[in-house]
């Protein structure tokens, strides 16, 4: 068993074969840095549940394919990455700092379909990015890559 | 920091990787989103321009589609490390326009070039490519090289994947050193017996369609090849068969295997083996084709099964069967030819099944000498008559008690 601390002091205890799928802690435990708690000063506990489920279910992935447990996985990986933007993104962090390959690409790949042709409008509000171009430098941009702006198939809703 | 607005903190790599997945129109896009936003795009290090995107500028008209690519590399910032460009759905292509599209990915640290030209191409590419020494994945479609004589090798390659590519021919033979390469694939090419590719780290190496031989003989160094796929079909001479067979006698560490009907065939030399001069103890997954009718390659089947003690995974692939094969009956038909139990095959599939005598009994003589099997797929070509083949297969004693069989039919 591996404990691993969140920066809102509480601990966790996996199992190592889970928690190995981080690249990071399995470097750690690799030269023997991993034999008291692990403190990740950058993940909150919120964050570090989600990740610990995905690592325990995710645990012996390569035999899945041996036993037929490939749909399952799948489902659960849909179920996981429903979640809003903020959750999606301290997930994605933790990942992204914990070195989790398989996490990464699910989370991203959720990002990336959330955005896919969605249009300006659209990935502002979502985002919650507040435009401060002014309408000549718009313009330019616009007329920059003019190919990247028309079409009718650019989706103006918001989800 | 504006707690609000997180996408625009993530770290670069984290939103590289996102924009990665996304159609170069939607992260184009993003430029407009706001001031910081502005840039990201063009110092995004991955250009993917798909067939989707090359086709619709293509479709109005060439000098839209080389003039849109110009200005995309114009306003690019840094370094170009992964560049794609798939134009195998444009009807003509602008031959110089692409030449200088290399050129700039090549002075500007590509690591990953792919470069997917119109079927039927005849596009030469030029040599920029052979002088290139961040590359470390090359994929070339649908195009023809002539190999230069000063070429010293690709350096950081380490994966080189050739489709349709078309080798002109030279006086001597060009060896490529290439140290570090680790996957070679070879589909569909021409003129492959003017070079060959020297590396003994190789781990991956397919070698498919091909319209001339590969010198296989000079694969031998490689010790750790791990993934094997072969599927030449030209090949005659017995000396062919011996370094054929003296390469798989040199593959200690194969885990994934796959061999044709031909292959078979040349290997067996049409007759029964007895026994094989290898063990290919590492190998788990085997995929076979398999001419039924033909006893040399039936057997040879057999023979390879029985000498890989940790198969684990075994598809086979029926390239033509009928139920008039009686030699082949006869023989695998004798309870005692598999005479050791298969211990560790679990999963076994037979694919294009056309539900003859001599597959029925093969599939039999599998079912009776795998005690941990799990799963028995049968996958049909076309409708059969699946009641009598069903009750044909029910009657078959199963040495595993956990065996599932399933008949895997069409759903349209």
């Amino acid at each position: 068993m591996v404990k691993l601390k969140s920066n809102d002091d509480k601990e966790f205890e996996v199992e190592e074969a889970a928690v190995i799928q981080s690249e990071m802690i399995k470097n750690m435990i690799e030269d023997g840095c991993a034999t008291s708690v692990i403190p990740l000063p950058n993940i909150d506990s919120k964050t570090l549940i989600k990740v610990i489920e995905y690592l325990n279910k995710h645990i012996n992935m390569g035999k899945a394919a041996e036993t037929g447990e490939e749909d399952d996985l799948k489902e659960f990986d849909e179920q996981f990455v429903n979640m809003g933007w903020e959750e999606l993104f301290d997930v994605i962090m933790a990942a992204n700092y914990l070195n989790i390959h398989e996490l990464m690409e699910l989370c991203c790949q959720s990002a990336a379909d959330r955005l896919k042709n969605k249009s300006v409008r659209a990935v502002r509000e979502m985002l919650k990015i507040t435009n401060d171009l002014t309408e000549e430098e718009e313009q330019e941009i616009i007329n920059d890559a003019p190919w990247a702006f028309e079409g009718p198939e650019i989706d103006d809703t918001v989800n | 920091m504006d707690k609000e607005d997180r996408i625009s903190y993530l770290p670069r790599n984290v939103i590289d990787h996102i924009f990665e997945l996304l159609p170069v129109e939607d992260v184009a896009r993003t430029s407009i989103l706001s001031t910081k936003w502005r840039y990201i795009w063009a110092m995004l290090p991955n250009l993917v321009l798909d067939d989707l995107f090359c086709n619709k500028l293509a479709s109005r008209s060439q000098y839209v589609f080389g003039q849109t690519i110009d200005k995309i590399l114009l306003q690019h910032i840094g370094d170009i490390v992964k560049f794609d460009l798939d134009m195998s759905r444009v009807q003509q292509s602008p031959c110089p326009d692409i030449d200088r599209w290399i050129l700039y990915a090549t002075r500007n640290g590509v690591k990953k070039l792919k470069l997917n030209m119109p079927k039927c191409s005849t596009y030469k590419l030029p040599s920029y490519i052979f002088n290139c020494p961040t590359l470390t994945k090359l994929k070339l479609f649908n195009c023809a090289t002539k190999l230069p004589k000063s070429f010293r090798g690709f350096q950081s390659l380490t994966t080189l994947l050739l489709g349709k590519v078309t080798f002109v021919s030279t006086t001597e033979v060009c060896v490529i050193n290439a140290p570090l390469l680790v996957n070679l694939t070879l589909m569909d090419c021409n003129g492959t017996q003017y070079f060959n590719i020297v590396s003994a780290g190789l781990k991956s190496l397919c070698f498919r369609d091909s319209h001339s031989n590969i010198d296989l003989s000079c694969f031998m160094i490689c010790k750790k090849l791990t993934y094997l796929y072969l599927e030449v079909g030209n090949y005659s001479t017995p000396a062919e068969r011996l370094t054929l067979e003296k390469f798989l006698l040199s593959l200690t560490t194969l885990e994934v295997l796959t061999l044709c009907s031909l292959e078979l065939e040349l290997l067996s030399a049409g007759a029964v083996p007895k026994g094989l001069p290898f063990t290919l103890n590492c190998l788990w997954h085997l995929h076979l084709g398999v001419n039924f009718n033909h006893i040399g390659q039936t057997y040879y089947a057999l023979e390879l099964i029985k000498s890989s003690p940790n198969l684990s995974k075994l598809e086979i692939w029926v390239s033509d069967s009928c139920d008039s094969a009686e030699v082949v009956l006869k023989y695998i038909d004798a309870p005692t030819y598999l005479d050791q139990p298969l211990n560790k095959l679990k999963d076994v599939t037979v694919h294009y099944f056309t539900g003859s005598k001599t597959e029925l009994f093969f599939i039999k003589l599998l079912l009776a000498r795998t005690p941990s099997l799990v799963r028995m797929s049968i996958d049909p070509c076309g409708s059969l008559e699946e009641w009598k083949i069903a009750i044909e297969l029910m009657r078959f004693p199963r040495a595993s008690p956990k065996a599932e069989l399933f008949y895997l039919t069409n759903v349209d």
